[in-house]
């Protein structure tokens, strides 16, 4: 009795044992978690920067006839600013004396394209004429600038001083005797080469008042683009999955003082046009920390992905979800959204109104956009 | 686990009136059937377990043994997030992108020599079991796409209770505590060091308890207690 009590005893806890041991979930490599995820990459576009050129005067100084020392200036890839406005200044070339030029005239050239009945291009310019401008604050991705003006149209550049520097700042109040630390373009006459034709070069001239570390020189440079055209080339990849989109891209140059980088999503219509812009919002540096960047102009708010030297973002990221977005919470989400678009933007111009600098450009495939 | 529990509770009350009595001088062999369960930063699930036990009491008291202690289980998949990728991102069209979760078999054998104290009663014997050795986890070469082991040493530190049955067998239920050194626990992820582990989703995925250095395995088994007559120059 005793011993047919002890086997069963053994053999129900042998039972429970193995019970409890042993699952039904055998072991399979792979199991699908989640949705499925589409990605493409995030290629430079032509970027349209902001750029143009100088014409410097024959004369270096003040020639007989001041009036006729002209000063023609070519501007395009601008900004619409919505506080501040461009001003142009004379300087010499080591960037010890401004002179504000203070009577332009302003010829704004508007180019519309639409497309003919044989599906060709057409391109109509609108011309518009300003006179004895001091200031601007228009812009836009297909607005050009012409801007005529003479030596003389400046105050307080004596004849003796050399015109070797044209430079367009954004001052957000009214001028002072100096441009502000936001200095985006400027063309120095021995940038031209054999000409008296300087290319605009796009970043951040000469040093902040008050002076920050890491500040090009009184007279130096902090070149992004020249012309438009980088000498660094960005990278990076979209991917979405479900409701989230995620950018993550490399390999940009810092900003330049006043300006941010942002993201815009672009919505296209059902014969594929552009149908409206989605504000995707600042750059952050990259997981965990996703730290806005939107200073980083000025200062490192990320030392981990921006440099010093040289002045580089080494990282961006950018992660939303249409739960934010109602334009894009769609079924499926982000329904006819056909691009996506990392900008350069201005601190002046509206956030959230996507501007002219595109810098990468992703064509979503037809799995997210949905045709 | 409660289910075990409630087993032991089980013999225990009813091994009351028993007479288990320690075996001096005497060899004893215990095939010994459980379960092994991990802390969770090992991302191994519960698994069963074979062990053998061999033991030469020494005294009443102490005795001297080996263990070999064999499981194979399956590791924690949703630990380990990949991501298998169809297409080409850089052409129209892009890329699509399944996430998954990697897991496999994991076989473990524990090898150790331990040393026992026992309290001999008529009833129960309780003991306590110290020991070290070395583990070996072999990971399934299909998965990995190569033979993947690892082992290192071992310490195991446990407590059981063992009853007579008649006069050469018995009962013996036991709870085993088994550190592994040096546990690497990103071997267990086959797609480790693949550059598709980079998810740009990391917010969306739980995240894995931090991975340490040692594994601490627990064993509750029950075992069949053999007394081979005259071994050792026991009665």
């Amino acid at each position: 009795m005793r011993t047919l009590r002890h086997l069963l005893v053994g053999a129900c806890a042998a039972t429970l044992v193995i019970a409890a041991a042993c699952s039904d979930e055998r072991s399979t490599t792979l199991e699908p978690v989640g949705d499925l995820g589409f990605g493409t990459i995030l290629v430079k576009t032509s970027t349209n920067l902001p750029r143009g050129t100088a014409t410097f005067p024959v004369a270096v100084v003040s020639s007989a006839t001041p009036a006729t020392d002209s000063v023609i200036v070519t501007l395009a890839g601008l900004d619409s600013l919505t506080t501040g406005s461009y001003t142009l200044w004379f300087a010499n070339d080591s960037a010890t004396k401004f002179a504000r030029v203070t009577s332009m005239n302003l010829t704004v050239t508007r180019l519309d394209s639409t497309l003919n009945a044989a599906g060709d291009p057409v391109f109509v310019p609108t011309v518009t004429n300003r006179t004895g401008v001091s200031s601007f604050r228009t812009g836009g991705s297909n607005i050009g600038f012409r801007v005529a003006t003479a030596r003389n149209a400046s105050t307080g550049f004596d004849a003796a001083d050399s015109l070797n520097t044209l430079l367009v700042s954004i001052e957000p109040a009214a001028a002072g005797a100096a441009p502000t630390e936001v200095r985006p373009l400027w063309g120095r006459r021995s940038q031209g080469g054999t000409t008296r034709i300087a290319p605009l070069r796009f970043g951040a001239f000469g040093r902040a008042i008050p002076a920050r570390a890491g500040d090009p020189g009184a007279n130096q440079e902090f070149v992004v683009a020249t012309n438009g055209v980088m000498t660094i080339i960005p990278r990076g990849r979209v991917e979405v999955r479900g409701k989230i989109m995620v950018a993550n891209d490399s390999n940009y140059f810092r900003p330049p003082v006043g300006y941010y980088y942002n993201a815009y999503a672009v919505k296209f219509d059902t014969t594929g046009l552009f149908n409206d812009t989605v504000y995707v919002g600042r750059r952050t540096s990259p997981y965990p920390a996703r730290l806005s960047l939107y200073e980083a102009d000025k200062t490192n708010p990320a030392p981990d992905v921006v440099f010093e030297t040289p002045r580089v973002i080494f990282a961006m990221a950018s992660r939303v979800s249409t739960d934010t977005i109602p334009k894009a919470n769609s079924a499926p989400a982000w329904l006819n959204f056909g691009l996506v678009r990392v900008n350069l933007q201005s601190k002046f111009s509206q956030e959230g109104r996507m501007g002219p600098n595109t810098i990468l450009q992703a064509a979503l495939p037809k799995s997210v956009r949905g045709r | 686990m409660r289910r075990v529990l409630r087993s032991l509770a089980l013999l225990a009350l009813s091994a009351s009136a028993l007479h288990a009595q320690s075996l001096p001088k005497q060899f004893s062999v215990t095939t010994r059937i459980g379960a092994v369960t991990a802390e969770r930063s090992a991302s191994l699930e519960q698994a069963a377990l074979l062990g053998l036990d061999t033991e030469y009491a020494l005294t009443k008291i102490f005795g001297l043994g080996t263990a070999v202690d064999v499981s194979r289980g399956n590791s924690t998949k949703k630990d380990f997030l990949t991501r298998l990728r169809y297409g080409n991102a850089s052409v129209a069209g892009g890329d699509s992108i399944y996430y998954q979760n990697v897991g496999q078999p994991v076989t473990t054998v524990n090898i150790s020599l331990f040393g026992t104290m026992r309290y001999p009663s008529k009833t129960l014997s309780p003991f306590l079991l110290g020991g070290v050795g070395t583990y070996v986890m072999i990971l399934d070469p299909q998965v990995n796409g190569k033979a993947v082991r690892k082992n290192d040493a071992s310490y195991t530190g446990g407590a059981g209770v063992w009853y007579k049955l008649g006069e050469r067998v018995g009962i013996q239920l036991d709870v085993r505590a088994v550190t592994y050194t040096k546990y690497d626990r990103n071997l267990l992820n086959p797609a480790f060091g693949r550059a598709e582990l980079n998810t740009p989703f990391p917010e969306d995925f739980p995240t894995p308890p931090a991975a340490k250095s040692t594994a601490l395995i627990t064993m509750f088994t029950l075992g069949f207690r053999y007394i081979p007559g005259g071994i050792g120059g026991g009665n």
